[in-house]
């Protein structure tokens, strides 16, 4: 069995705590966003920013050759089209980008997570419709 | 573990990830944000998203599938 250094360690352990952090009580927006629309723009923006993080990463992948440009284009039509209907539907995008995700990942195939930097941003998206998504 | 996937996983997922949490509870003055910061945020960062993957879709187009060969010569 591989065994993994202690940076290897020490990453994920930073990555874990981070998404730890901001989806516990990071579930709900800070305490200065007291209006219902502030609130939602604040959920709404956190599947964004995972969703511009996957892109990014995918975008990045397919230009050092680490990702082919089907796939990457997969992802890229996945963010687009998510990202409108957040902009659009700040309060009701859920089931739409629910939708589109599972339609995306049953497009991608678990081949894509031979990729670290995508795989990671794969689960942060993952984690992040899961806190925020139902 | 190889030090390029290391050095990828930091460039592209941990250190976006703690600058969203960051910017989540502070905006650039060190304070929280307001409503009106969040809703401002939410525009900007799903039109930057958008706009980015538009400009990726439009420099890689779908190639179209060659013409299939009829045999004939």
């Amino acid at each position: 069995m591989k065994r993994y250094g202690p940076l290897a360690f020490y990453i994920g352990l930073a990555l874990l705590v981070s998404l730890t952090t901001v989806l516990t009580p990071g579930c709900h927006a800070p305490v200065s966003v007291t209006t219902p629309q502030g609130k939602v723009a604040y959920t709404a923006d956190q599947i964004a920013i995972r969703i511009g993080e996957l892109q990014n990463a995918a975008i990045q992948a397919n230009a050092s050759n680490g990702l082919s440009t089907d796939t990457t284009r997969i992802i890229v039509q996945f963010s687009v089209d998510a990202n409108r209907v957040l902009a659009a539907t700040p309060s009701g995008w859920q089931a739409t980008v629910a939708q589109l995700w599972t339609a995306t990942k049953n497009r991608l195939g678990p081949g894509i997570f031979t990729n670290t930097a995508i795989a990671a941003a794969v689960s942060a998206v993952d984690t992040v419709l899961a806190a925020f998504g139902s | 573990m190889n030090p390029v996937i290391i050095a990828s996983l930091i460039q592209q997922v941990l250190l976006p990830e703690i600058l969203a949490i960051v910017r989540a509870h502070h905006n650039a003055t060190g304070q929280l944000p307001t409503d009106a910061q969040v809703i401002a945020a939410l525009g900007t960062d799903t039109s930057g998203n958008i706009a980015i993957g538009t400009a990726w879709l439009a420099a890689h187009p779908v190639t179209p599938a060659a013409p299939a060969t009829t045999g004939a010569m």
